[in-house]
């Protein structure tokens, strides 16, 4: 299995394509943090006019921490794609360069290429998210400060003094690593059951809007949808910035996306072990 | 010699199509085994089917005298394959697209080992372009070096000839050669040439449609003395039969009703295919393997005499 793992790795790693995902991100939040670096506290003002009628705010408001969770609550949804970019290839960019058939020519089993595979995707999307964090997390803090962390939400205010969020965020990033594994499981089973590279990697990211549209429509008749959604529980990572974190709320979601990534993985398992190599 | 392939009423179905049907040939330790056949014929099918690419709907394959079915792994570490054109990582060199070949058949090597095995097929001054620069011969050759890279016993080449040019075929063809002779490997090689096959092959097998035509040792199916004669009847079954407990029964030859026997005697095979009843609806004698050959893959003249 390492030696599998390892090629895979060297194969993500040696394409052109995985650095625009990094590119990508990079470019995101530079472009955020300018913006909030040149006219922040306009934002901020916008943001916080509800509260600024009653009460008196003071301090800090704008810091490193409020600018991660912006640039979180901004751009997690659009980090599927990324990780469908790569996850789409796996396989089926394989079978339309024609290296599937070669590479299904020596021992190696289909379930042990499939494992790899899969693990690559999952250390890919582990890496995104890390570079997301740093460039979120501590460039933020380096350009903007620390400071307490205020949040809106609906008609409350969630405060979390500055001593308290560094777990928050590192737990916040682990749930999001087991959401976007779900992305990349979904693009995983597309690429199995697709020859071409572009095929799988539009499918994703049309599952994925459709799923967050239905998850974040307020009618009635999708209601009994959501709860099934995996989309519904992607955001579930917002919960660690809440007080008191909603724990049982939060280990429903995770739990839920779990079953997807078992689910997902298992059906592809299925087909890829019956599949007839034609490409 | 022992036998490195055996190959049991292999049938492939796609939906309604049926790619091969009821196939079966046995391939000896040091064959040269030519397997031809038009485009379509189910070459591709049969060979990806014994790669373990494409899972057979019934039949039987035993590789090394083991059950593909049961054991793949073990039965893969002795084969390399190269099926069509070996399209290689093209943002890998030609040595790292080797050496990754290498890891996968359990054999990693080390840079001195992957530049002599690239040096076996010409590649060792290009070692560390990307693939992506090769031509197409270079890329049919590197394709080699991985199918070789772990010194397998059988070789399987699905059309290794495709898309080269002249002078590539001839490099293709000698490495072929030198494989066989100098390495002593088995080799199972397509194509859907004669004129290719009939230079390399010391045994072939011509499939059409999915069915096996004849099979046997090149010189013996080649030589122009013996006449290929192609037999219908109103009751083929009856009529193959009373071949079979016939004098006739050493000409049969595979499955049809196909005979290899001096030209002078087909008045007398009709003769006594009439005296003991059966209705001849067509009795075609071709002058050589090659004769028959070409009309086969001539799709506008086909006469589809197996057509069941």
């Amino acid at each position: 299995m390492w030696p599998l793992l390892r090629i895979e790795l060297w194969k993500i790693f040696r394409k052109p394509r995985t650095y625009i995902s990094f590119l990508a991100i990079a470019a995101m939040v530079w472009l955020i943090q300018l913006g909030l670096y040149s006219d922040g506290e306009s934002y901020i003002r916008f943001g916080m006019q509800s509260l600024t009628s009653s009460f008196d705010l003071s301090g800090h408001i704008l810091n490193g921490y409020l600018v991660c969770y912006i640039i979180l609550q901004t751009f997690l949804m659009q980090v599927p794609l990324l990780i469908a970019l790569v996850a789409g290839d796996m396989i089926a960019g394989e079978a339309a360069g024609g290296t599937l058939r070669l590479l299904l020519t020596k021992p190696p089993g289909r379930g042990q290429l499939l494992a790899a595979k899969f693990t690559a995707t999952f250390v890919y999307t582990v890496s995104l998210l890390v570079w997301m964090a740093l460039l979120a997390l501590l460039g933020s803090v380096l350009i903007f400060g620390r400071g307490d962390l205020m949040i809106m939400r609906n008609t409350e205010m969630d405060l979390i003094l500055s001593g308290d969020i560094l777990w928050r965020y590192f737990a916040a990033f682990c749930f999001a690593t087991v959401a976007m594994t779900v992305v990349g499981s979904l693009a995983l089973l597309f690429s199995i059951l697709s020859e071409n590279a572009i095929g799988p990697i539009v499918a994703t990211v049309s599952v994925v809007i459709v799923l967050t549209i239905l998850s974040t429509m307020d009618i009635p008749f999708f209601d009994r949808l959501k709860p099934y959604l995996f989309t519904t529980h992607m955001l579930g990572w917002k919960g660690f910035f809440y007080s008191p974190v909603p724990w049982r709320d939060i280990l429903r979601s995770a739990g839920i996306l779990v079953a997807h990534i078992v689910v997902l993985a298992g059906v592809g398992w299925g087909i890829f072990k019956r599949k007839d190599i034609l490409s | 010699m022992s036998t490195v392939a055996r190959v049991r009423n292999l049938t492939k179905h796609f939906d309604t199509l049926t790619a091969v049907n009821d196939l079966s040939f046995t391939v000896e330790e040091g064959d040269v085994y030519g397997f031809l056949g038009q485009n379509g014929a189910g070459k591709s099918t049969t060979l990806r089917m014994l790669l373990s690419l494409i899972r057979p709907s019934s039949g039987n394959i035993e590789l090394f005298g083991l059950s593909l079915a049961s054991h793949r792994r073990d039965i893969l570490r002795q084969v390399g394959a190269v099926i069509e054109q070996p399209e290689l990582y093209p943002f890998f060199t030609g040595l790292e697209n080797l050496r990754v070949f290498a890891r996968l058949s359990g054999k990693p090597l080390r840079r001195a080992a992957l530049l002599e095995q690239l040096e076996v097929v010409g590649l060792a001054s290009r070692a560390d372009d990307k693939t992506a620069t090769y031509s197409m011969g270079m890329k049919q050759r590197l394709g080699l070096a991985a199918a070789l890279v772990h010194d397998p016993a059988l070789l399987i080449l699905d059309e290794p000839t495709n898309g080269l040019d002249p002078q590539g075929i001839a490099d293709m063809r000698n490495l072929i050669l030198s494989l066989s002779r100098d390495r002593k490997k088995t080799l199972i090689v397509s194509s859907h040439l004669l004129s290719e096959v009939q230079v390399i092959a010391t045994r072939m097998l011509i499939i059409d449609r999915g069915r096996k035509i004849v099979e046997g040792a090149s010189a013996e199916l080649l030589n122009p003395s013996d006449t290929l004669v192609l037999l219908e009847t109103e009751d083929d079954a009856a009529a193959r039969a009373l071949l079979a407990g016939s004098p006739y029964a050493a000409a049969l030859d595979g499955r049809y009703l196909t005979l290899r026997l001096p030209g002078a005697e087909v008045p007398s095979l009709n003769a006594f295919l009439v005296s003991h009843g059966v209705r001849v609806t067509r009795l075609e004698p071709r002058h050589s393997l090659e004769d028959y050959f070409l009309q086969l893959t001539a799709p506008a003249t086909h006469v589809a005499p197996f057509a069941h």
